[in-house]
């Protein structure tokens, strides 16, 4: 059947009309860039219909997705929460060895004129009672002996009171047996530190009229024989007169007892014999 | 025979053109013997070949002129189709009717052309109006001139061939 020439005609007009402002279009750049006008007339024709496609296909794909990806979530949110609870005992680990390195950076920094340290020893066990206060150390490389003063990078812990190999038992300074040669850093007075079986620590035999204030840091004499001088054995809470002619004055610690993990051990001094056994008394 | 005809035709349209252009200033300003030659050719021919004439002239011009390839290809396509169009309907017996053919041909094909120069380009150059007007009463006289002359040389052989005949007789 032939088509009508009318219509014939018109359809050729169309297509010759239409191919050569395609042609003129492809040549043509947009204003200001340097994209054809073609161009942009497709994909303005085009992008539209593409969209509308992609946001069709994409809801029917996302309805078994999400139920898909439920499952998926669900078991990647256990995995995470498994990384994460090893990550923070990794973490908790990681801060140990950290206080670990400083508290070691601070011994090998430690110094004290009179005070040659012999070597540090860990902590086993440590012993809170009522009637006794002491700690358990281990130094398989050290040679402990008997009365060596124990001491920590914060202050005096105490003193070798028992030893059996690798292993010594030492004596703190707040338990109620000790007793330390002391003396007020500021004022240089001297007395005697007392433990009493508990976590505090007390200065005896210092007069009433001797100057001290809460906050003045009390140290070893070093006239015990045990104690080196010069170690910080706390720090005076509060003063009170006594009823006699002594102050009552309460001193904090000034090692932390309940955070020990290592303590260093000072090298005995003994005292030469002649020294020792009255050799003032004889005559020259 | 046409052909021929029409090749003569289309070749000395292009002369004129740029024997035009190389000698006086503004000659396609004012006068443009594609447009003229285009109209001759759908006057005569189907619709069909009427728009591929435009077509074919109007991409000559085109690779004479500079600027965009196809507006004046697509231009005198829609031009042949106009001019068929209204032969188809309207007898052309009378040279004012002929004359007001070229004008409304020449004003149509110089409105495409603004018009795709305004779509296509950023900065398009279009002639002032007054040009514009010049140059559509002056195509279509050449024009009109040109079809006269083309009617009185069909004339002239038509009797020299009658002429012919009747010797042969």
């Amino acid at each position: 059947m032939r088509m009508d020439p009318r219509r014939r005609d018109r359809t050729v007009l169309i297509l010759l009309a239409l191919g050569q402002f395609i042609l003129l279009s492809s040549q043509a750049p947009s204003p200001g860039d340097a994209d054809t006008f073609l161009g942009k007339v497709t994909l303005l024709a085009t992008a539209p219909l593409a969209r509308l496609i992609d946001n069709t296909a994409g809801a029917f794909t996302s309805l078994g997705e999400a139920k898909r990806s439920r499952a998926s979530l669900r078991r990647e949110n256990e995995l995470i929460k498994e990384k994460l609870e090893r990550l923070m005992l990794e973490v908790v680990r990681l801060q140990g060895a950290e206080e670990k390195a400083d508290q070691l950076g601070r011994l090998l920094n430690y110094r004290n004129q009179w005070i040659d340290p012999l070597g540090v020893a860990d902590v086993v066990l440590r012993k809170d009672s009522f009637t006794e206060r002491s700690l358990l150390i281990y130094g398989p490389t050290l040679d402990l002996e008997l009365n060596q003063a124990v001491f920590s990078h914060e202050g005096l812990v105490g003193r070798v009171a028992r030893v059996s190999g690798p292993y010594a038992l030492v004596q703190v300074i707040t338990d109620q047996y000790s007793a330390v040669s002391a003396m007020i850093a500021r004022t240089r007075q001297q007395g005697v530190a007392r433990g009493k079986g508990t976590s505090d620590l007390e200065m005896a035999w210092v007069l009433r009229r001797a100057d001290v204030k809460p906050g003045d840091r009390v140290l070893t004499a070093g006239i015990d024989e045990v104690y080196p001088k010069g170690l910080l054995i706390g720090v005076v809470e509060s003063v009170e007169a006594g009823d006699d002619l002594f102050l009552e004055i309460e001193v904090t610690p000034a090692a932390e007892f309940n955070r020990l993990d290592r303590v260093l051990i000072a090298k005995s001094r003994p005292l030469p014999q002649e020294l020792n056994t009255g050799a003032v008394r004889e005559k020259p | 025979m046409k052909n021929p005809r029409v090749v003569i035709a289309f070749f000395l349209a292009i002369l004129v053109h740029l024997l035009g252009v190389r000698l006086i200033p503004h000659f396609t300003d004012l006068i443009k013997p594609m447009v003229i030659l285009v109209v001759w050719f759908a006057l005569s021919n189907r619709m069909i070949a009427s728009m591929f004439a435009g077509m074919v002239v109007g991409w000559t011009l085109d690779a004479l002129s500079p600027g965009l390839f196809g507006i004046h290809g697509l231009a005198f396509t829609l031009m042949g189709y106009f001019v068929a169009s209204f032969r188809r309907r309207f007898l052309l017996m009378q040279y004012r009717n002929l004359l007001l053919l070229l004008l409304i041909s020449v004003a149509l094909q110089e409105l495409v052309v603004v018009v795709l120069r305004f779509l296509l380009l950023e900065n398009p150059p279009i002639p002032s109006v007054g040009w514009i007007v010049a140059e559509i009463f002056a195509t279509s006289g050449v024009g009109l001139l040109v079809l006269y002359g083309e009617h009185r040389l069909n004339q002239s052989l038509y009797r020299m061939k009658r002429r012919r005949e009747s010797r042969l007789r």
